[in-house]
């Protein structure tokens, strides 16, 4: 599988999937006014990505602000990364956060209560 | 000649930090955003409060966008097409205020809306965003009407909002939302 590999802009997230390390990762800001179009190559490595995980697959979301229309896509990603987690391999999901940024800690929370997995919330 | 010195003393009173009349393009959206985040990175505010205010102020400006987007004021009618935006600061709060002309119809069913967000608890709007972000498909709005949610959530104070008459067809609707800060 090619790897994925976004550059980030004032409005949306870097994004970097390699599926040889079994990583996905988003780092800035996911702002975009229609957000399923940005995530939609995201979501189409996913879909092979689950076809054939790693044993291991690590997954981290630093973001800084994301908006409601990226925190659907957000759970749609998470879901995909359960549905891996569901046939038997191991995924661990990391959820940064600024110290003492209580939204954005509130929805990595929100995140976890709703997805099967194994999300652990980073002050950093 | 316009009395700018008129405008300008009533923004200084009323404590405005960002005032913008016309319409919210895709690109301006970033440029007001940009703009906002530098003058509170300027005063040192507080990271938390800044975020707040950023992520309303986002919510907001895409609501207006993208209910343009969704249901357009036609072109002939580019009058209508003009929107406000207001950020005040007082001793205890920001305020965030959006202005924007709207088909009179779509009036009772957004009403609804920020009636039952404004009488929520914190936890039941905790439950309500997870379960609107739950559901499979997006709202006819595109948003999927989870703007006012967030907003209120950010806020944890109520909505303020107003529909004004304009004519047969339009309002104008006002949405103000606000956020707690550090007395300064």
């Amino acid at each position: 599988m090619e790897i994925l590999r976004i550059d980030k802009t004032d409005r949306t997230p870097s994004i970097y999937c390699n599926h040889e390390e079994g990583a996905l990762e988003m780092s800035g800001r996911s702002i975009p006014e229609n957000a399923i179009s940005f995530y939609k190559l995201l979501f189409d490595w996913l879909d092979q990505y689950v076809q054939q995980p790693q044993t291991e697959t690590e997954a981290i979301f630093n973001l800084e602000y994301f908006n409601t229309s990226s925190s659907k896509c957000i759970l749609d990603i998470l879901r995909k990364l359960e549905r891996i987690s569901e046939s038997g391999a191991k995924v661990s999901v990391k959820w940064y956060f600024d110290d003492g940024d209580e939204d954005m800690q509130e929805s990595g929370e929100d995140f976890k209560s709703l997805i099967n997995l194994d999300i652990e919330l980073v002050a950093k | 000649m316009l009395n700018v010195y008129e405008y300008f003393k009533k923004m200084q009173e009323d404590q405005v930090i960002l005032y913008f009349k016309g319409e919210i393009t895709n690109n301006l959206l970033t440029s007001l955003l940009q703009l906002l985040d530098d003058r509170l990175e300027r005063k040192n505010e507080d990271l938390k409060v800044r975020k707040k205010v950023f992520s309303v102020l986002l919510e907001c400006l895409q609501n207006i966008y993208n209910y343009q987007q969704y249901q357009p004021i036609p072109e002939e009618e580019a009058y209508y097409h003009a929107a406000t935006l207001m950020i005040r600061r007082s001793t205890d709060a920001y305020y965030i205020t959006t202005g924007n002309y709207m088909f009179r119809e779509r009036v009772p069913k957004l009403e609804n809306k920020i009636y039952k967000v404004n009488n929520m608890t914190p936890d039941e709007l905790k439950e309500f965003y997870k379960e609107i972000i739950s559901l499979q498909q997006p709202s006819e709005t595109g948003g999927a009407g989870l703007g006012l949610i967030d907003m209120a959530r950010k806020s944890g104070e109520k909505i303020a909002h107003a529909f004004d008459n304009v004519n047969d067809t339009y309002c104008f609707y006002t949405l103000q939302v606000k956020v707690p800060a550090k007395p300064h």
